[in-house]
Protein backbone atom coordinates (compact mmCIF):
# COMPACT_ATOMS: atom_id res chain seq x y z
CA UNK A 1 0.00 0.00 0.00
CA UNK A 2 1.46 3.35 -1.01
CA UNK A 3 0.32 6.46 1.90
CA UNK A 4 0.61 10.17 1.30
CA UNK A 5 0.57 11.91 4.48
CA UNK A 6 -1.55 15.27 4.88
CA UNK A 7 0.04 18.54 4.42
CA UNK A 8 1.03 21.03 2.06
CA UNK A 9 3.59 20.23 -0.80
CA UNK A 10 5.47 22.60 -2.61
CA UNK A 11 5.93 21.21 -6.53
CA UNK A 12 7.07 24.16 -8.23
CA UNK A 13 8.15 27.63 -7.20
CA UNK A 14 4.86 29.17 -7.57
CA UNK A 15 2.62 26.26 -6.81
CA UNK A 16 1.75 23.63 -4.41
CA UNK A 17 -0.58 20.92 -3.34
CA UNK A 18 -2.45 21.14 0.34
CA UNK A 19 -3.63 17.47 0.97
CA UNK A 20 -6.03 17.79 3.25
CA UNK A 21 -5.67 14.19 4.89
CA UNK A 22 -3.99 10.97 4.22
CA UNK A 23 -4.30 9.44 0.98
CA UNK A 24 -4.19 5.36 0.77
CA UNK A 25 -3.67 3.78 -2.65
CA UNK A 26 -3.98 -0.05 -2.26
CA UNK A 27 -3.64 -2.80 -5.07
CA UNK A 28 -7.02 -3.84 -6.44
CA UNK A 29 -8.07 0.14 -6.37
CA UNK A 30 -8.67 2.35 -9.32
CA UNK A 31 -8.38 6.33 -8.28
CA UNK A 32 -9.69 8.97 -10.18
CA UNK A 33 -7.25 12.27 -10.27
CA UNK A 34 -10.43 14.56 -11.12
CA UNK A 35 -9.87 18.11 -11.06
CA UNK A 36 -9.53 21.20 -13.54
CA UNK A 37 -6.43 21.76 -15.90
CA UNK A 38 -3.92 23.36 -13.94
CA UNK A 39 -5.00 22.09 -10.93
CA UNK A 40 -1.86 19.94 -10.35
CA UNK A 41 -2.99 16.38 -11.17
CA UNK A 42 0.62 15.78 -12.84
CA UNK A 43 2.37 17.55 -10.19
CA UNK A 44 0.75 15.03 -7.20
CA UNK A 45 1.92 12.34 -9.16
CA UNK A 46 5.56 13.55 -10.20
CA UNK A 47 6.07 15.19 -6.49
CA UNK A 48 3.89 13.44 -4.49
CA UNK A 49 3.23 9.69 -5.69
CA UNK A 50 6.42 8.64 -7.26
CA UNK A 51 8.86 9.18 -4.08
CA UNK A 52 6.02 7.36 -2.19
CA UNK A 53 6.11 4.65 -5.14
CA UNK A 54 10.14 4.90 -5.24
CA UNK A 55 10.28 4.17 -1.34
CA UNK A 56 8.82 0.80 -2.26
CA UNK A 57 9.64 0.16 -5.51
CA UNK A 58 11.10 -3.56 -4.39
CA UNK A 59 7.43 -4.38 -3.60
CA UNK A 60 5.63 -3.73 -6.87
CA UNK A 61 6.08 -2.84 -10.45
CA UNK A 62 5.09 0.35 -11.73
CA UNK A 63 4.13 1.71 -15.39
CA UNK A 64 4.00 5.50 -15.76
CA UNK A 65 2.33 6.76 -18.99
CA UNK A 66 2.86 10.23 -18.74
CA UNK A 67 0.64 13.36 -20.66
CA UNK A 68 1.89 14.72 -23.42
CA UNK A 69 3.29 10.52 -24.54
CA UNK A 70 4.98 11.94 -27.44
CA UNK A 71 8.45 12.22 -25.76
CA UNK A 72 7.80 9.17 -24.22
CA UNK A 73 7.69 7.12 -26.87
CA UNK A 74 10.56 8.27 -28.74
CA UNK A 75 12.37 7.13 -25.87
CA UNK A 76 10.32 3.57 -26.32
CA UNK A 77 11.01 3.62 -29.77
CA UNK A 78 14.67 4.09 -28.70
CA UNK A 79 14.45 0.91 -26.16
CA UNK A 80 12.66 -1.29 -28.46
CA UNK A 81 15.34 -0.73 -31.14
CA UNK A 82 18.05 -1.12 -29.48
CA UNK A 83 16.79 -4.69 -28.12
CA UNK A 84 14.20 -6.02 -29.85
CA UNK A 85 15.00 -3.96 -33.31
CA UNK A 86 12.54 -6.78 -34.43
CA UNK A 87 9.08 -5.00 -33.43
CA UNK A 88 9.57 -1.56 -35.06
CA UNK A 89 7.36 0.36 -32.80
CA UNK A 90 5.31 2.71 -34.96
CA UNK A 91 2.50 4.01 -33.07
CA UNK A 92 1.63 5.45 -29.62
CA UNK A 93 -0.32 1.95 -29.00
CA UNK A 94 2.71 0.05 -30.11
CA UNK A 95 4.46 1.87 -27.23
CA UNK A 96 2.59 1.13 -24.54
CA UNK A 97 1.83 -2.73 -25.62
CA UNK A 98 5.91 -2.24 -25.65
CA UNK A 99 5.71 -1.90 -21.91
CA UNK A 100 2.44 -3.50 -20.82
CA UNK A 101 3.58 -7.27 -22.59
CA UNK A 102 7.22 -6.46 -20.89
CA UNK A 103 5.28 -5.87 -17.68
CA UNK A 104 3.86 -9.32 -18.63
CA UNK A 105 7.18 -11.20 -18.70
CA UNK A 106 8.92 -9.85 -15.92
CA UNK A 107 5.45 -10.81 -14.14
CA UNK A 108 6.02 -14.11 -14.85
CA UNK A 109 8.79 -14.71 -13.56
CA UNK A 110 8.50 -12.92 -10.51
CA UNK A 111 4.81 -11.86 -9.28
CA UNK A 112 4.32 -8.48 -7.52
CA UNK A 113 1.71 -6.29 -7.05
CA UNK A 114 1.31 -3.38 -10.33
CA UNK A 115 1.04 0.08 -9.98
CA UNK A 116 -0.25 1.43 -13.36
CA UNK A 117 -0.26 5.67 -13.60
CA UNK A 118 -2.09 6.74 -16.48
CA UNK A 119 -1.51 10.75 -17.13
CA UNK A 120 -4.32 11.67 -19.98
CA UNK A 121 -3.76 9.10 -22.20
CA UNK A 122 -6.27 8.00 -25.38
CA UNK A 123 -5.76 4.45 -24.77
CA UNK A 124 -6.55 4.52 -21.21
CA UNK A 125 -9.63 1.76 -21.73
CA UNK A 126 -7.10 -0.70 -23.75
CA UNK A 127 -4.58 -0.56 -20.87
CA UNK A 128 -7.18 -1.20 -18.19
CA UNK A 129 -8.53 -4.10 -20.72
CA UNK A 130 -4.94 -5.86 -20.87
CA UNK A 131 -4.61 -5.11 -16.96
CA UNK A 132 -8.37 -6.95 -16.09
CA UNK A 133 -7.22 -9.62 -18.83
CA UNK A 134 -3.93 -10.21 -17.72
CA UNK A 135 -4.63 -11.19 -13.94
CA UNK A 136 -2.10 -8.81 -12.34
CA UNK A 137 -3.47 -7.59 -8.67
CA UNK A 138 -3.28 -4.06 -9.96
CA UNK A 139 -4.01 -0.39 -9.08
CA UNK A 140 -4.81 2.05 -11.72
CA UNK A 141 -3.73 5.46 -10.70
CA UNK A 142 -5.74 7.81 -13.81
CA UNK A 143 -6.17 11.31 -14.75
CA UNK A 144 -8.45 11.99 -17.57
CA UNK A 145 -10.76 14.62 -18.97
CA UNK A 146 -12.98 12.67 -21.24
CA UNK A 147 -15.45 9.20 -20.52
CA UNK A 148 -14.00 6.54 -19.24
CA UNK A 149 -16.10 4.26 -16.72
CA UNK A 150 -15.15 0.82 -15.23
CA UNK A 151 -17.66 -1.67 -13.91
CA UNK A 152 -15.95 -1.55 -9.87
CA UNK A 153 -15.84 1.10 -7.74
CA UNK A 154 -13.75 3.98 -8.10
CA UNK A 155 -12.13 6.28 -5.45
CA UNK A 156 -12.25 10.14 -6.42
CA UNK A 157 -8.98 12.11 -5.49
CA UNK A 158 -10.58 15.47 -6.44
CA UNK A 159 -8.40 18.58 -6.88
CA UNK A 160 -9.67 22.00 -6.34
CA UNK A 161 -8.18 24.86 -7.27
CA UNK A 162 -7.92 27.58 -3.86
CA UNK A 163 -6.12 29.79 -6.20
CA UNK A 164 -3.85 30.01 -9.67
CA UNK A 165 -0.86 28.95 -7.42
CA UNK A 166 -2.62 26.55 -4.94
CA UNK A 167 -5.12 23.38 -4.98
CA UNK A 168 -6.63 21.66 -2.04
CA UNK A 169 -6.42 17.38 -2.71
CA UNK A 170 -8.95 15.45 -1.08
CA UNK A 171 -10.78 11.62 -1.15
CA UNK A 172 -14.01 10.75 -1.69
CA UNK A 173 -15.55 7.65 -3.62
CA UNK A 174 -18.45 7.31 -5.91
CA UNK B 1 -0.90 36.23 -49.55
CA UNK B 2 -2.87 33.52 -50.75
CA UNK B 3 -2.55 30.72 -47.77
CA UNK B 4 -3.70 27.78 -49.31
CA UNK B 5 -2.15 25.45 -46.55
CA UNK B 6 -3.83 24.57 -43.36
CA UNK B 7 -1.75 25.71 -39.84
CA UNK B 8 -0.99 22.33 -37.93
CA UNK B 9 -1.78 22.61 -34.56
CA UNK B 10 -1.30 19.11 -32.47
CA UNK B 11 -2.36 19.11 -28.62
CA UNK B 12 0.10 15.70 -28.96
CA UNK B 13 3.41 18.58 -28.79
CA UNK B 14 1.48 21.54 -27.91
CA UNK B 15 4.57 23.74 -27.89
CA UNK B 16 7.29 23.79 -30.12
CA UNK B 17 9.95 26.21 -28.02
CA UNK B 18 10.82 25.11 -24.64
CA UNK B 19 11.78 28.54 -23.10
CA UNK B 20 9.76 31.59 -23.14
CA UNK B 21 6.62 33.03 -24.16
CA UNK B 22 8.18 35.10 -26.65
CA UNK B 23 9.85 32.55 -28.03
CA UNK B 24 6.57 30.96 -29.08
CA UNK B 25 4.70 34.56 -30.06
CA UNK B 26 7.84 34.48 -32.95
CA UNK B 27 7.26 31.55 -34.08
CA UNK B 28 3.28 32.05 -34.22
CA UNK B 29 3.94 35.66 -35.84
CA UNK B 30 1.57 37.54 -33.32
CA UNK B 31 2.32 41.26 -33.00
CA UNK B 32 2.00 43.35 -29.54
CA UNK B 33 -1.98 43.66 -30.29
CA UNK B 34 -2.51 39.95 -30.55
CA UNK B 35 -0.06 39.36 -27.69
CA UNK B 36 -1.81 41.60 -25.19
CA UNK B 37 -5.22 39.91 -26.30
CA UNK B 38 -3.46 36.14 -26.01
CA UNK B 39 -2.43 37.40 -22.32
CA UNK B 40 -5.55 39.04 -21.64
CA UNK B 41 -7.42 35.52 -22.71
CA UNK B 42 -5.07 33.52 -21.01
CA UNK B 43 -5.48 35.03 -17.26
CA UNK B 44 -9.05 34.71 -18.21
CA UNK B 45 -9.05 30.85 -18.91
CA UNK B 46 -6.84 29.81 -16.29
CA UNK B 47 -6.69 32.46 -13.50
CA UNK B 48 -3.01 32.45 -14.62
CA UNK B 49 -0.76 35.59 -15.22
CA UNK B 50 2.08 35.48 -17.90
CA UNK B 51 4.10 37.70 -19.35
CA UNK B 52 6.43 37.18 -22.59
CA UNK B 53 8.95 36.21 -20.49
CA UNK B 54 7.24 33.56 -18.57
CA UNK B 55 8.90 30.09 -18.67
CA UNK B 56 6.27 28.08 -20.40
CA UNK B 57 7.69 24.88 -18.86
CA UNK B 58 6.07 25.69 -15.87
CA UNK B 59 2.49 25.07 -17.41
CA UNK B 60 0.27 22.32 -16.71
CA UNK B 61 -0.03 20.02 -19.51
CA UNK B 62 -3.54 21.42 -20.31
CA UNK B 63 -2.86 24.99 -20.00
CA UNK B 64 -0.03 24.07 -22.58
CA UNK B 65 -2.98 23.22 -24.80
CA UNK B 66 -4.73 26.25 -23.90
CA UNK B 67 -1.64 28.10 -24.95
CA UNK B 68 -1.32 26.57 -28.34
CA UNK B 69 -5.17 27.28 -29.05
CA UNK B 70 -4.53 30.78 -28.84
CA UNK B 71 -1.40 31.44 -30.13
CA UNK B 72 -3.02 29.47 -33.25
CA UNK B 73 -6.47 31.75 -33.12
CA UNK B 74 -4.23 35.25 -32.87
CA UNK B 75 -2.09 34.03 -35.14
CA UNK B 76 -2.17 35.66 -38.33
CA UNK B 77 -2.92 32.19 -40.01
CA UNK B 78 -6.69 32.37 -41.41
CA UNK B 79 -6.91 27.95 -41.64
CA UNK B 80 -6.02 26.18 -38.91
CA UNK B 81 -6.46 22.45 -38.66
CA UNK B 82 -6.27 21.21 -34.60
CA UNK B 83 -5.40 17.94 -33.71
CA UNK B 84 -7.07 16.03 -30.54
CA UNK B 85 -7.43 19.57 -28.90
CA UNK B 86 -10.49 19.24 -27.00
CA UNK B 87 -9.32 15.64 -25.12
CA UNK B 88 -6.77 17.70 -22.92
CA UNK B 89 -9.63 20.28 -21.74
CA UNK B 90 -11.31 19.99 -18.56
CA UNK B 91 -15.34 20.54 -20.30
CA UNK B 92 -15.34 24.63 -19.02
CA UNK B 93 -12.18 25.06 -20.99
CA UNK B 94 -13.50 22.91 -23.76
CA UNK B 95 -16.65 25.19 -23.96
CA UNK B 96 -14.33 28.53 -23.75
CA UNK B 97 -12.20 27.33 -26.57
CA UNK B 98 -15.32 26.17 -28.56
CA UNK B 99 -16.67 29.61 -28.48
CA UNK B 100 -13.06 31.10 -29.52
CA UNK B 101 -13.06 28.71 -32.52
CA UNK B 102 -16.48 29.92 -33.54
CA UNK B 103 -16.03 33.36 -33.39
CA UNK B 104 -12.59 33.61 -35.03
CA UNK B 105 -13.97 33.83 -38.20
CA UNK B 106 -11.67 31.27 -39.32
CA UNK B 107 -11.52 28.04 -41.51
CA UNK B 108 -10.97 25.44 -38.68
CA UNK B 109 -11.02 22.35 -38.64
CA UNK B 110 -10.91 19.77 -35.43
CA UNK B 111 -9.49 16.42 -35.97
CA UNK B 112 -9.38 13.62 -33.64
CA UNK B 113 -6.51 11.57 -34.84
CA UNK B 114 -5.55 7.79 -32.64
Amino acid sequence: MIKIAPGVVSCWQDFSLLIEQELLFMPENIYYLQGENGSGKSSFIKHCLFPALESKKILFYQIYLQQLFHLQGYAIKSHSAFYKPDLKLKSEWDCIQYLLSNLSEIYAIEPKPVYCIVDENRYLAEIYRYLKESGFPFCLIFCEHSSFSVPEEVNLINFQLLAPNRSSVYATSI
Amino acid sequence: MIHTDYLVADANIPLISCDRLRDELLIYNLDESATAKLIDRFEKLTGKKIDKFYSINELSGGQKVILMALLAIYSPAPKIRFVNLLNALDPKRREAIQILIQNSGKDIILEDKL
